[in-house]
């Protein structure tokens, strides 16, 4: 979108709703408000913008957001090292790397806990800070991911204009102001930032105050008294939000024996069974939490990372830059405000008894999770000896949270990315459409209602979701082969690609399925080939009138 | 400069200002225009960036006091 496009569509465009918003940047913003105009009509909105006067940034990060007020953050790296400002000129002498590092930090904690807060991040070159120039580049490297971890978008750096920073004050190069626009209103638009799934904890002056390595398990503190206070306050925050629906997760670099040692003498207010793993090994920590991530099949952007140790957050940070580090407190006066840092990451509007139940459920899936080199036979018997339980439920009438619920969380096996209202699901059903859940249990226990599936009165699946937890475990198989030999079974899908739902993807590779627009389902097909799967679970029907039949 | 770059810069022109469409904008300079301030140099500026997909520096921004000195810059640049 060039000047005179947005000049266009603006002048011909009759309204829309309001999209309010702030647009919080360093810069002199003015030359932008065309274009942003230009990319809301594009979408139906009617853009009111709010921005900063010049070099008010810094201010603004320091005092509370406006009520409800959703802010789009476009930031340079100058925002995190002001010495990196190019109007400054190159400073006198050479900087002092940690102090970088420290004010870049305390600036992305501002940032993080701004609730309507959206970031996009230029990558714009800095001028040389540092004596060494390989230094500078790690430098540069490490802001990178300190930024991507409290969620920005990056936008290239040719978004920088040094030509029309040092004229006038605006840092936006002019020939791309108008894809700088469409991301602005993006994020204006997005729906807020999901709720963390995983919190992973170091122990060592975390969880407890000493290092048990040294100190033992005499020598450490937990309890409410003396330099143990704030380590008991943390786990009976951990125990909260444990209860709320966070998976709780432990890395150290220990033997397993010292590790667990703590929890094992007793006395602790968290036990080794509020954590789904705790993993000890001298292995690098992010290294620890990929093998969770992996084992738990869960994204590293769920994860949250806490450690009292900043070069451990560096690295963690560095190598998993989509996980959120953040610092446990060298003293009381941090407590508070890393309580409400870690509780609006992992803030739910509501709980459920799922989410109350989760940490037992992923333990559970570890300890059923089918060994990675298990393929064909080998894995078919593992499965068969899971005992598993396929329970069906109608939920066209009646109760549906959980399956809104489960449609409006779920990121990777999903069919198009889509969230949906309870109202629209409601209109969908009162079309003559079909809403269907499922409930998966084993030898090991329950693992909850794990699937949800919304069609419309034309066959046409609109809504498709599964739990990352049971994956490998041929369920959408079986389920799809129990709705092929349902009365009107759905004859397309409504697929669309997105980031995460490559698991999706690979389902449709099945030969029942056929791309022309939507997905095509050959139910026939699919019934016949996938006889197997059936066979793997005693399936349970729960019909939305109460009736209730069973066949394995 | 051909005439439908001719006529872009021209449009451009009277967009930054708020004129009318059939405005002839080929004599104003900063000192006819009232409402040629530094903001909408600025806007103008980013107008021809944007349209164009040149760069313009802070000494190419000193000669444009004008349209005509500016389609003078432009063509310099190849435009």
């Amino acid at each position: 979108m060039n000047f005179l496009d947005a000049h266009k569509i603006v002048a011909g465009f009759k309204g829309g709703a309001p999209l309010r918003f702030l647009l919080a940047t360093s810069g002199t913003p003015d030359k932008l408000d065309l274009f942003l105009r230009a990319a809301a009509a594009n979408r139906g909105f009617l853009a009111h913008v709010r921005t900063l006067p010049f070099g008010t940034l810094g201010q603004t990060l320091r005092i509370a957001p406006v009520a409800d007020e959703i802010e789009v953050f476009c930031l340079f790296p100058w925002d995190f090292i002001p010495e990196a400002d190019w109007r400054s000129g190159v400073p006198s002498t050479s900087a002092d790397e940690e102090a970088l590092r420290s004010h870049a930090l305390a600036t992305a904690e501002h940032i993080a806990h701004r609730r309507l807060a959206r970031v996009l991040y230029v990558a714009a070159p800095i001028p040389p800070l540092l004596t060494n120039p390989t230094d500078g580049a790690n430098l540069e490297r490490w802001l990178g991911s300190v930024i991507q971890s409290i969620g920005a978008r990056l936008l290239p750096a040719e978004t920088f204009s040094l030509a029309s920073y040092l004229a006038n004050g605006s840092p936006f190069a002019g020939t791309l102001l108008g894809q700088l626009a469409e991301a602005v209103i993006d994020r204006a638009i997005s729906a807020p930032p999901e709720p963390k799934k995983v919190l992973v904890t170091d122990l060592d002056n975390v969880m407890w105050s000493g290092v048990i390595g040294e100190d033992g398990v005499e020598g450490i503190h937990f309890t409410p008294e003396g330099v143990g206070y704030r380590f008991f306050l943390y786990q009976t925050l951990l125990a909260k939000l444990q209860r709320e629906g966070a998976i709780l997760a432990a890395v150290s670099r220990n033997d397993e024996d010292l590790a667990l040692a703590p929890f094992r003498a007793g006395g602790m207010t968290l036990v080794e069974n509020d954590f789904v793993s705790i993993v000890a090994s001298y292995n690098a920590k992010s290294a620890q939490i990929a093998e969770i991530a992996s084992r738990l099949n869960l994204g590293l952007d769920a994860f949250v990372f806490v450690d009292d140790n900043p070069i451990e957050l560096a690295e963690v940070s560095s190598s998993l830059p989509t996980v959120r580090c953040v610092q446990f407190p060298p003293n009381d006066e941090g407590i508070p405000r890393l309580f409400a840092e870690l509780s609006e990451l992992f803030a739910r509007a509501t709980v459920t008894g799922e989410d109350r139940e989760r940490t037992a459920m992923y333990r559970r899936r570890l300890e059923g999770m089918a060994p990675s080199e298990a393929q064909g036979a080998d894995l078919t018997t593992f499965l068969q000896d899971l005992g598993m339980t396929l329970t069906l439920h109608d939920r066209t009438t009646g109760d549906r949270a959980r399956a809104v619920q489960l449609i409006n969380k779920t990121n990777q096996f999903n069919l198009n990315g889509r969230r949906v209202s309870d109202e629209e699901v409601g209109a969908v059903l009162a079309s003559g459409g079909r809403l269907y859940g499922a409930s998966l249990a084993d030898r090991s226990g329950s693992h909850g209602e794990i699937l949800a599936c919304l069609i419309d009165e034309d066959r046409v699946v609109r809504s498709l979701v599964m739990s990352c937890r049971v994956f490998q475990r041929r369920v959408e198989h079986a389920f799809f082969a129990w709705l092929a030999t349902q009365n009107s079974p759905p004859a397309a899908l409504d697929f669309a690609e997105t980031e995460r739902n490559e698991p999706m993807r690979q389902f449709f590779r099945d030969a029942a399925f056929q791309e022309n627009g939507l997905i095509s389902f050959d139910p026939a097909r699919f019934a016949e080939d996938h006889r197997d799967d059936m066979s793997l679970f005693a399936v349970h029907e729960e019909r939305s009138n109460q009736e209730s039949g069973t066949r394995d | 400069m051909n005439a439908s770059t001719t006529a872009k810069l021209q449009d451009i022109f009277r967009a930054v200002f708020e004129l009318m469409p059939e405005a002839n904008v080929t004599g104003i300079s900063q000192t006819s225009q009232q409402s040629w301030d530094s903001l909408a140099h600025v806007l103008l500026v980013a107008a021809i960036e944007s349209e164009f997909g040149i760069t313009l520096d802070a000494a190419d921004q000193l000669r444009m006091p004008s349209f005509e000195a500016t389609q003078l810059l432009l063509e310099e640049k190849g435009l």
